[in-house]
């Protein structure tokens, strides 16, 4: 449903379509990225430090790696990662949310105290105490930034059940007998969706940012893995003499936020029309 | 009368002003350390960033002199061995003060070597083998060894080595813990230069001793700036806020060094080293082997280190000893991979120092490179020393190599041996043990004839390689880029990264 109303009403205008055909085609780059790099990302193919050219793209990095090839596997080793803190922290944020919703009293209270503890607690910086601690590694890292991502999903999917459970068609399937489960499931938590989705969709660009920092300090995947923050830290001292190798990097990942946000505002300004 | 008012008035502004400018460049050398300096307590610590400053601050009996491994009097005017090479005897200058003014005596160095022999101080094994000490008078201090130690004076000149401290910190400062805690931020030295500001992970200022007993140095200042990264320290230099970048200067751009800079290049005693653990994946005889054939430097070493380094020789730098042919590593990479296929799948974990960081990065993705190749994948994770101390501790959790550039306490090769090798070495990282190695090393250490001496090290050396326990792989010269115009750098090989500071001057 909420897909039909995305693809109508976002395809319909160049402006709408083209960041979710961007979005798709990211998706399809780190699902194929792999099948199209001429080398393997791990191997030394040529001398360190070589420009641009027809044989290596994007040149080789310092240690003789293609560049090109580092990318197309470091998008995969950002995008998937990221998908799966959104898939997780909104997972997780909708059911705290819609428990506290559905409970009411004191389990609502405390779930939402605690939502608003882990709101003010400097998520990064204790994030970033847990990966160095648990040891660098992409689902370390994914599960360090999901436990303090989730309470933002819970607020949205909390606030839209209690204002819908208001409304009279819910109280009239109420009144008609219809069970609890099924008037959760059939009418409150559909009517919070699609705010989710747009908080998650906006998320994408954050969550790429996030992990790219991570990936920057060395928190990340480790090291020769091609993740494109850690690429970026590593050659940051060529900048001035081979500025293609930690720049190329970079421009990838302020593509794949541009993107996802420009992707993101699309669905909202969509979602808010309807 | 108005106007000599106004002028008296302008002049003492001007004065004013004066006053709050920082001294003149000129006189103010400005280096930059990657890391914080932990302590300036000489006995205590294993730094690699800050011995340029202790060796100003403090000073020892006996130093290497500048560009080469031989030794020279120091605070010590001359000294002598006895026959049966047990009792050393040194002649202290004359006209040496402290910096609180206190004039240096032999019972002052006999207190302070007390001290440095208390086992709680990490750098205490130095004077292991010492039976005695005394101060016979006010010159003359003598030490007594249990056995003939040929490395003894070596580990006196040590970088790390005894650096007399003086009673404003040993008896004024003693505290509860024989002034440990007051040395991490003081000091009671006789070198040329003191410290006057301490801004931890910032800033320090050494000053010139204008007091001091030998030749006055030429800066007024050493303004030494924690910058942890070396791009930040390049641009540093290159806008003429730093005179010189003492190490980590990336090797691939020394080939566009900016104009105005300079290069200075020499051997020091650092070797490029992998340590093998041999309880993991790579217990087994034949993936070592395998291994050995990937990791063969030829393969690799220009473009880690783009000319600035040679395949090693053997477990020695060649500033120790000059062995005749490179390591003969295992070529055949064709077996490699047939060993590899026909084993389980491989991944092995690759740690490195975390000095020179950005260098042993590179040189363990090179290495995770070549093992590709041979179809071993392999993770990279950098270490900081005090957590490879630990390594020994629990081995399955450890890394299967650990890369780092080793340096030595000394130039003579037990020290070598002793640091990394034997079985009680502080620096064996995977608590490698070998009897029958333990013993050539006993042999060889007693040894006072350099070409035996040395012959009996290489023995040891293939042996080691032969069991593949340490992979020796590469002679890192050591690079110095600094600004046009200064001199007197004067680099020793023993010790790392270290200019000396009381020789430079600006032309």
């Amino acid at each position: 449903m909420i897909l039909r109303v995305l693809l109508r009403t976002e395809l319909r205008t160049k402006s709408g379509a083209l960041p979710l055909i961007g979005l798709l085609f990211i998706t399809l780059l780190a699902v194929a990225g792999p099948i199209f790099a001429p080398a393997n990302p791990l191997l030394r193919v040529d001398t360190p430090y070589l420009d641009p050219s027809f044989q290596h793209w994007l040149g080789t990095d310092e240690v003789g790696r293609d560049l090109l090839s580092r990318i197309l596997y470091g998008i995969r080793l950002t995008w998937f990662p990221v998908l799966a803190v959104i898939a997780l922290t909104s997972a997780i944020g909708t059911l705290v949310g819609a428990v506290a919703a559905a409970a009411g009293g004191l389990v609502e209270l405390l779930l939402n105290r605690f939502c608003e503890l882990m709101m003010v607690i400097p998520a990064t910086l204790i994030a970033l105490a847990a990966v160095a601690s648990l040891g660098p590694g992409t689902w370390h890292l994914v599960a360090a930034i999901s436990v303090f991502w989730w309470p933002w999903y819970a607020r949205i999917a909390h606030t839209e059940i209690r204002r819908v459970a208001t409304r009279a068609h819910v109280e009239a399937a109420r009144l008609a007998g219809v069970g609890r489960p099924r008037l959760f499931l059939r009418y409150l938590l559909p009517a919070a969706l699609p705010s989710l989705v747009v908080a998650a969709s906006l998320d994408v660009a954050n969550v790429i940012l996030v992990l790219a920092m991570f990936s920057f300090l060395g928190l990340g995947a480790p090291a020769p893995a091609p993740e494109l923050g850690a690429m970026t830290a590593q050659s940051l001292v060529s900048l001035t003499t081979h500025g293609w190798i930690p720049l190329s990097p970079a421009i990838v990942i302020f593509i794949l936020a541009f993107t996802a946000n420009l992707a993101g505002d699309g669905i909202r300004q969509r979602m808010e029309s309807t | 009368m108005k106007s000599t008012v106004a002028l008296r008035a302008g002049i003492a502004a001007l004065a004013l002003v004066a006053g709050k400018l920082p001294v003149c460049a000129e006189t103010v050398l400005r280096v930059a350390y990657q890391k914080d300096i932990s302590t300036f307590d000489p006995d205590n610590a294993f730094p690699l960033y800050g011995i340029d400053a202790l060796h100003v601050i403090y000073q020892g009996l006996v130093q290497y002199q500048p560009g080469t491994t031989e030794l020279t009097g120091w605070l010590a005017e001359r000294w002598s061995v006895s026959e049966d090479g047990l009792t050393y005897r040194f002649r202290l200058h004359d006209n040496v003060r402290f910096h609180d003014g206190r004039a240096l005596t032999a019972s002052d160095v006999l207190a302070y070597f007390r001290r440095r022999k208390r086992p709680d101080l990490a750098l205490s094994y130095f004077l292991n083998g010492v039976a005695d000490m005394k101060a016979p008078d006010a010159r003359t201090f003598v030490i007594r060894l249990t056995a003939p130690d040929p490395a003894f004076l070596d580990r006196l000149a040590s970088a790390w080595g005894p650096k007399v401290v003086g009673p404003g910190a040993l008896v004024d400062h003693a505290g509860s813990d024989h002034a440990e805690t007051w040395l991490n931020e003081h000091e009671d030295g006789t070198g040329p230069y003191r410290i006057t500001q301490i801004n931890r992970g910032q800033r320090y200022v050494l000053s010139r001793n204008e007091d001091y007993w030998g030749k006055r140095p030429y800066f007024d200042r050493i303004q030494i700036e924690i910058v942890p990264q070396m791009a930040q320290q390049m641009l540093m230099l290159n806008k003429g806020d730093l005179d010189l970048i003492q190490n980590g200067y990336p090797f691939e751009q020394l080939r566009h060094l900016p104009s105005g800079l300079r290069l200075l290049v020499y051997d020091d005693l650092g070797l490029e080293m992998a340590y093998v653990n041999r309880s993991k994946r790579l217990r087994d005889p034949t993936l070592r082997r395998a291994v050995l054939t990937a990791l063969n430097p030829a393969g690799w070493l220009d473009d880690a280190f783009f000319g600035f380094a040679t395949p090693a020789h053997s477990l020695y730098p060649k500033a120790m000893i000059a062995a005749r042919e490179p390591v003969d590593f295992p070529s055949d990479l064709a077996a490699a991979r047939a060993i590899v296929a026909a084993a389980p799948p491989v991944t092995l974990e690759i740690g490195y120092g975390d000095q020179e960081r950005a260098v042993q990065q590179r040189a363990a993705e090179l290495l995770a490179s070549a093992l590709e190749r041979i179809g071993i994948h392999a993770t990279l994770r950098s270490y900081p020393l005090d957590q490879a101390l630990l390594f020994a501790e629990d081995l399955q959790r450890a890394p299967d190599l650990y890369l780092a550039q080793n340096y030595p306490d000394a130039a003579h090769p037990a020290t070598q041996t002793g640091v990394f090798f034997s079985s009680t070495a502080p620096l064996n990282f995977f608590g490698y043990k070998n009897p029958h190695i333990d013993q050539l090393i006993d042999a060889a250490d007693r040894v006072s004839d350099r070409a035996e001496r040395d012959r009996r090290y290489l023995v040891i050396s293939q042996q080691l390689f032969a069991d593949t326990a340490f992979i020796p792989l590469a002679d890192i010269r050591d690079v110095i880029v600094y600004r046009q115009g200064l001199t007197g750098l004067d680099p020793r090989p023993a010790l790392p990264w270290v200019v000396d500071y009381e020789s430079i001057r600006r032309e």
